[in-house]
Parts: C-alpha cells; structure tokens; sequence
C-alpha cells in the first residue's frame, strides 16, 4: 500500500538528506516543501499525506506553528508528525510534543533513526 | 428288603458309577485340550522371543554393540554442536557485518548529499550558504566561521558565520593559533573528543584548511557543537574533509561564474560578491 510523506524543511540540503532516508522506505512517495505555509499548501491541495516530517526553524511559518495549524484542522489532524531540529534541549522537545507532535528527532540526523520512527508511526513492519 | 430293591439298588449305583467316570473322562479330554493349547501357545511365544538367525531376522543387539552406537551417536552430536556453534559464529559475522554495510551506506548518502548540494549552484550566496547548512545539519556544527586569506592585509578573515556575529571573528594573522596554522601549514585540527569553546578566548575545537587547486586560501573554524552532539564520529571527519576539499572549489566556480576575472583567487574579490 503506497503512502505519502510530505517534508518541510527550508534547507534544500538537509532536505535531500531526510529524503535520501526516506526513500529506503518501501512504497513511501515523498512530497517537499520549503516553509510551513508551503506546506499547508501541499496539505489543502487534496492530496491524502499519511506522515508528516517538519523542521522548527523555518522562515515565514516555523515548524511549531505549522504543528498547531496541523492539529486543528479537522481533515488533517490525526497524521502523525516528527519534527527534526537542531534544538536538543528537553523544554524545545516538550513544547513540540505538547502541541500535539509524535516524535522529535535532533540534528545532525541519523538515517536509521529517521526511518525507524517513520516505519513505526506508519505501522510498516519489516 | 426286598429282591426288587436290590436290584434297583445296584441299578443306581451302576448308573451313578457311569456318569462318574463319564464326567472323569470328559475331564480328562478337556484338559490334554487345553495342555496341548498351551504346548502350542509357547511354541508360537517361543519363536517370538528367539528368532532363529537362519531366518535372517536380526537378533538382539549385544552390550558392545549398543556401547559403540552410543559412542557414534555422541560423536555426531558433538560434531553437531560444533556445526552449529560455527554457522551461529558466521551468522553474527554477517549481522555484523549488514551493520556496518548499512552505516557506510548511511555515511555514504550524506557525503553524497552534501557533494551534489555544494556543486549544485553557481550562485556565490548559495554555495557559501550550503557550506553553513552541510556544518549544521551534517556535522551539528553549532558556533563556526568560514574563513579566508587576504593576502593584502597578511590576515585570514572570516566571510561567513553561525552561532556567533560575524564582526565578532576578529581577522587572524598569518601563522597565528590554530587556524593561522591551518592556512600556513594546511594542518587540520579534528579530534574525536568535542571541545566547547568561544570564539575570542578559545581557540576553535575543529580547524580544517580549505583548498584550492592544492593551495590553502582559508579555514572552516569551529568553537562549539550543538549540544546533542556527543562526539565526532568517522562520517564527521569525511564531511570536513569533504569541505576541505571542495568547498573553496565550489566558492571559486561561483566565483568566476559570476563575472570575476581568472586572475587567481583573490579575497576581495570573493568578499565583495558576498
């Protein structure tokens, strides 16, 4: 069954990257965006995303308010979402757990960790 | 008595002396019936218990011969348990191995990344931004400076920064500390062990010389990492050396491509593009 993940991150590079991770997962499509505006874009423009990948620090709409947007959309509120950030510290990961995120992952990423989340979240077993 | 009665007498004694022995006899039959079923029966059980070798049934296996299968059998149990210790020993070997086969591939992914990102724009902004964004999403990077030398002022001079104002990178003189010694000598200073520093009072814990056509015009400086960041691992030195390699050769391509002559690499060329 093919599913789509949609990543936000303004960084093209750091983006390639979490997409290189992502595309070791089987039948996962992937969508980018740059911003969280873009993203909210991608997600009204009727495609069904089954995961969603942000980074926080982002211009124009960062990570945690697209989070915020994310949850109290009716249509979009239940996709599960990983935030990726360079912000270790334990408060930054309760604030976006709080705000409804599924799991937070630090910079620099490690690829393993990225699709075992990923897997885990979707319900892929291998 | 009577001549009658006595001969009735003797009737019925007769009579009962007749189905005395009858009964006798019959008794009689009955058990050599039943002694020559019971002859016949150990006959059949005899023949079960010790067959005759002549009619090539096998005969029951003696003590020695019992001793030597257990010893044979104890053999291939032990060869057995070797077999399996030794495909149990292999089968870690290639876990182990899968392992480390997905780990390069992992470290491979990033310097690829990280190659392609570098080389994918001819736009000077853009390059010199992927050299920050590879030091912080690859590296963790967290206070860094990319510097370089000019040659006019005998200082090497920091064009781009993160964690730290960029007028806060005071221009080094040439052979000065780690980073004068990383142009002058083109010696990289890279440590597993990560030491936080601040720029201005501690030399930077990372220091990697950037060359150009084999020519070290500047250093890539870094004071502190961020704070999940444990240790520097092998795929960390490989993106710095990456850097090292192609990041002032990238810088260079954008250089030109913007319209600045092919008189060599010169700072203030590449600084007034920025």
């Amino acid at each position: 069954m093919a599913r789509t993940a949609l990543v936000v991150e303004d960084s093209p590079t750091m983006r390639q990257l979490i997409v290189f991770a992502l595309k070791r997962i089987k039948d996962l499509e992937i969508v980018e965006a740059d911003d969280g505006v873009d993203a909210l874009k991608k997600l009204a423009g009727g495609q069904k995303f089954d995961i969603l990948l942000t980074d926080i620090n982002m211009p124009i709409m960062d990570g945690l308010k697209l989070v915020k947007r994310v949850r109290t959309d009716e249509q979009h509120k239940a996709i599960p979402i990983v935030i990726i950030s360079t912000e270790g510290a334990a408060e930054d990961r309760q604030r976006a757990l709080a705000l409804g995120a599924n799991a937070y992952i630090t910079k620099p990423i490690q690829a393993p960790q990225v699709i075992a989340k990923v897997k885990e979240l979707l319900g892929i077993k291998d | 008595m009577s001549g009658g009665d006595g001969d009735d007498l003797i009737a019925k004694q007769k009579e009962f002396l007749d189905a005395f022995f009858k009964k006798g006899a019959e008794l009689t039959e009955e058990l050599l019936r039943e002694n020559e079923k019971l002859r016949f029966r150990v006959v059949q059980l005899e023949e079960q218990l010790a067959v005759s070798p002549a009619r090539g049934t096998p005969t029951p296996p003696t003590l020695k011969e019992l001793a030597e299968r257990i010893h044979h059998l104890e053999e291939e149990r032990e060869q057995l348990l070797h077999r399996f210790s030794t495909v149990e020993k292999e089968s870690q070997q290639y876990e182990a191995r899968a392992h480390e086969i997905e780990h390069e591939n992992n470290n491979l992914a990033s310097l690829y990344v990280a190659s392609y990102q570098l080389h994918s724009s001819l736009e000077l902004r853009e390059v010199l931004q992927t050299v920050l964004e590879i030091l912080i999403n690859f590296v963790g990077a967290k206070t860094f400076g990319v510097f370089f030398a000019d040659d006019d002022s005998k200082t090497i001079k920091a064009v781009a920064s993160e964690g730290v104002e960029l007028a806060e990178l005071a221009p080094v003189p040439f052979g000065a500390g780690v980073i004068g010694a990383a142009v002058a000598a083109g010696e990289a200073r890279l440590e597993r062990k990560i030491a936080r520093g601040v720029p201005g009072k501690d030399e930077p814990a990372v220091c990697v010389p950037l060359r150009l056509s084999g020519r070290v015009v500047g250093a890539i400086a870094v004071w502190d990492f961020l704070g999940q960041k444990a240790e520097l691992e092998h795929v960390d030195f490989e993106i710095f050396n990456l850097l090292g390699a192609h990041a002032a050769n990238a810088l260079e391509a954008a250089r030109l491509a913007g319209g600045a002559g092919s008189s060599g690499f010169k700072f203030a060329s590449l600084a007034e593009r920025l």
